[in-house]
């Protein structure tokens, strides 16, 4: 019995709803040719809110309490780091049973620089963001400061007039290298286009692929603010830390650029898909099409991803098109449950074992943040620039677990046990009028934590009865 | 003298000492441990040991995980209720409700069960079309345990499981080691009292003052399903003759082979 080929397609930073085959009023029309091929997963949340942990548990199956990687370094190697993650990573496991890996990334943190590539024959990563500006030029600018023009004086006041000439032809260089190829509305799908278009992998293989269009920035945001590093990264903390409200100039605008980069991002996908067809490598593969998580896009206050468990965040699309011509889906669709991107994992190991497992649904499923995820951009925020109240720090900088079951979400915080959200169908209800429920999210959660370090709250809480 | 058991050398103490090294090792190597816990003398041994442990680091209890194959004595379930109460933790019952929901007449069809169960019968090689409810044959045994056990084992996502197996219970336990992985479900077994012999269970439990299982005290030596234990004397358990007669030979389980095979197909 031949094994199937496996491609797995991450469309990084796509919200569930951003996707037509989820949400009518989005157009995405190979997306939604796709689905007709596919088990459409109307449940699936993504075990963490940004790339790394998430990416993580679905290439492990892990839970991000279980694999432990949830704060890197520009160093880490996040996968041969730990040996729990190192023994189960998909590409090694694939690449064991014979198969051929072949990683093809846009995404700058899912690549070699931090471990990705173990078990890959071969890793292609695009990234357009990166090496605009040489790493030591960046570090230098980002001593003196944040906004352009507080840099420009301090280069000024320390007479370092070459550094300045050179960073300012940069800028000029990577402006116009940006309009040539179309970034930031392209962000590497041609690129990752290409390279599906010239591989030839002998069967059977594994494809990981990532497509970025998604993930910020868009436009010409930067002219909205005129900050000259971490431009949006700034903009959305300061307005955060500052207890301000989102213009909502800025509000609409990021909606209009997030959802229109969904027609860049379904043309790509449609180019791969038809790539494939050519090439005869679609009708007996597995194919996976998921998100890694989502995108905020003004709701709660908040810009793009990571920090938090919201559902704009945690929401994902998935669909799995079995290699099966008529497969048998009773075990794949059960209305009333979740599915976890855990058990993607555990669905392409057992399909690349010969033993055709599909993905079933779970009773309850998890997600959670570190919030103080990457040391590289948090340890050089200049925090005393502003005057963090308790509750901030706390949004900010506690980790978070979710749980879901049944219609009902539950998230804390793992400092004092706080309840950040209890919600029922996506509307925030009080726990005394869902005790039943509040009570067995939190027992349920309390399973789930095992040894981390998380401050549950322990006897519930004011006004529901306490009676166990 | 060449005869002397590795695990009859060592003092009380000692075998202590390293079940508690066992232990805390787990609790910093594992995100989710629990123990499995009956109600009977040796898992009670190992709840109290872990029990120590945590109050050691600060931390509180790992829920403990109760096979529970509806065969009970009314007194497991009391003692299990009172001294999770007390002591300040969860128990998770790991049933095979399907199977149990299939019972007729004290028997099970195998059409009845769903796809899980029927596969494992047949895993097990069961290839007959019904079976009774009971402990005594291994499908009954399996079904009602192991798969149980497993299915709670990946429901909770433990990754490892805290056992009272002991050296000299069964030949078929006397090759296993402190820490074990298993696969399907993918989890490790961590067994900190192997060293113990019967003898130091009863010491340990008398000398903590230990609540004990009422059944012991009737000359049960063993205990768990109704129909699977036997009384092996009048005696209280611990006044029998523990180093020459068999601990277990009140247990159906353990007879030709059976345990073997049971472990070979996940039991502990």
């Amino acid at each position: 019995m031949s094994l199937p080929n496996i491609i797995l397609i991450v469309l990084d930073t796509t919200r569930r709803d951003a996707v037509g085959t989820y949400n009518k009023d989005i157009s995405s029309p190979y997306l939604s040719e796709f689905s007709k091929d596919a088990v459409v997963y109307k449940n699936a949340i993504s075990t963490a809110s940004w790339t790394i942990p998430s990416h993580v548990s679905f290439l492990t199956g892990l839970y991000p309490v279980e694999h432990k990687i949830n704060r890197v370094t520009l160093l880490d190697n996040v996968i041969t780091d730990m040996r729990n993650v190192r023994e189960r990573y998909l590409p090694k496991r694939l690449q064991k049973i014979g198969y051929k890996t072949i990683g093809i990334s846009a995404n700058n943190i899912v690549s070699p620089e931090f471990g990705f590539n173990y078990g890959f024959d071969v890793f292609f990563n695009y990234d357009w963001k990166a090496n605009m500006i040489p790493d030591d030029l960046k570090e230098e600018i980002l001593k003196l400061g944040q906004e352009r023009s507080v840099v420009i004086k301090n280069l000024l006041k320390r007479g370092k007039f070459g550094t300045l000439i050179n960073m300012l032809r940069l800028v000029l260089l990577n402006n116009r290298y940006k309009r040539i190829i179309n970034y930031p509305k392209i962000k590497g799908a041609d690129m990752v286009y290409r390279a599906v278009k010239q591989v030839q992998p002998s069967d059977p293989f594994f494809m990981y692929i990532n497509l970025m269009e998604m993930h910020e920035p868009y436009g010409k945001f930067s002219d909205l603010n005129k900050k000259f590093h971490s431009i949006e990264d700034s903009f959305k903390l300061d307005r955060f830390l500052r207890n301000e409200r989102l213009p909502d100039r800025v509000r609409e605008w990021i909606k209009q650029e997030y959802y229109g980069q969904m027609n860049i991002l379904d043309s790509y996908f449609g180019k791969i898909i038809v790539e494939l067809k050519e090439k005869g490598l679609y009708d007996n593969s597995l194919i996976v099409v998921l998100s890694d998580h989502g995108q905020t896009l003004g709701e709660n206050e908040w810009l793009y991803h990571g920090h938090f468990l919201y559902d704009e965040l945690v929401e994902v699309p998935l669909m799995i098109k079995y290699p099966e011509k008529e497969p048998d889906y009773k075990n794949a669709r059960v209305n009333s449950g979740y599915q976890s991107l855990t058990d993607v994992y555990n669905v392409l190991i057992s399909y690349a074992e010969g033993k055709k497992m599909q993905l079933s649904d779970r009773e309850y499923v998890f997600a959670e943040t570190y919030s103080n995820e990457t040391a590289m951009w948090w340890e050089r925020f200049d925090f005393k620039k502003y005057n963090m109240s308790e509750r901030d720090k706390l949004q900010l900088f506690a980790s978070k677990k979710a749980i879901f079951c049944d219609g009902y979400k539950l998230v804390l915080e793992g400092n004092k046990g706080t309840i950040i959200e209890f919600s029922h169908n996506g509307k925030s209800v009080k726990p005394e009028s869902h005790n039943k429920q509040f009570k067995n999210l939190l027992e349920q959660l309390e399973f789930f934590i095992g040894n981390d370090r998380f401050n549950i709250p322990m006897t519930g809480v004011e006004g529901l009865d306490s009676n166990n | 003298m060449f005869n002397i058991r590795k695990e009859s050398i060592l003092t009380l103490d000692s075998k202590i000492t390293i079940a508690k090294t066992v232990i805390s090792d787990a609790f910093e190597n594992f995100t989710r441990p629990t123990v499995v816990w009956s109600g009977g003398k040796d898992s009670t041994v190992v709840l109290n040991l872990v029990r120590e442990v945590m109050d050691d680091l600060g931390k509180k209890l790992p829920p403990a995980l109760f096979i529970d194959h509806g065969d009970h004595y009314p007194e497991t379930l009391e003692l299990l209720d009172k001294v999770s109460k007390e002591w300040g933790f969860k128990v998770i019952y790991a049933r095979n409700e399907d199977l149990l929901k299939c019972i007729k007449d004290g028997k099970i069809t195998v059409a009845d069960l769903n796809d899980v169960n029927r596969s494992e019968a047949k895993r097990v090689g069961f290839d007959g079309t019904e079976f009774d409810y009971s402990l005594e044959t291994e499908v009954g045994n399996h079904l009602l345990k192991t798969v149980a056990m497993n299915s709670t084992i990946s429901k909770y996502r433990f990754d490892a499981l805290l056992t009272g197996v002991r050296w000299d219970e069964n030949p078929a336990r006397g090759a296993e080691v402190f820490i074990s992985p298993r696969e399907t479900p993918e989890h490790v077994r961590v067994q900190p009292i192997l060293p113990f012999l019967e003898k130091d269970i009863w010491t340990y439990i008398f000398d903590k003052d230990l609540p004990i299982h009422p059944k012991y005290r009737e000359g049960y030596r063993s205990i768990d399903g109704i129909h699977d234990s036997k009384k092996t004397s009048d005696l209280p358990a611990w006044e029998q003759d523990l180093e020459f007669t068999q601990e277990r030979a009140g247990r159906s389980q353990d007879k030709e082979g059976m345990m073997e095979r049971l472990r070979q197909n996940g039991y502990m």
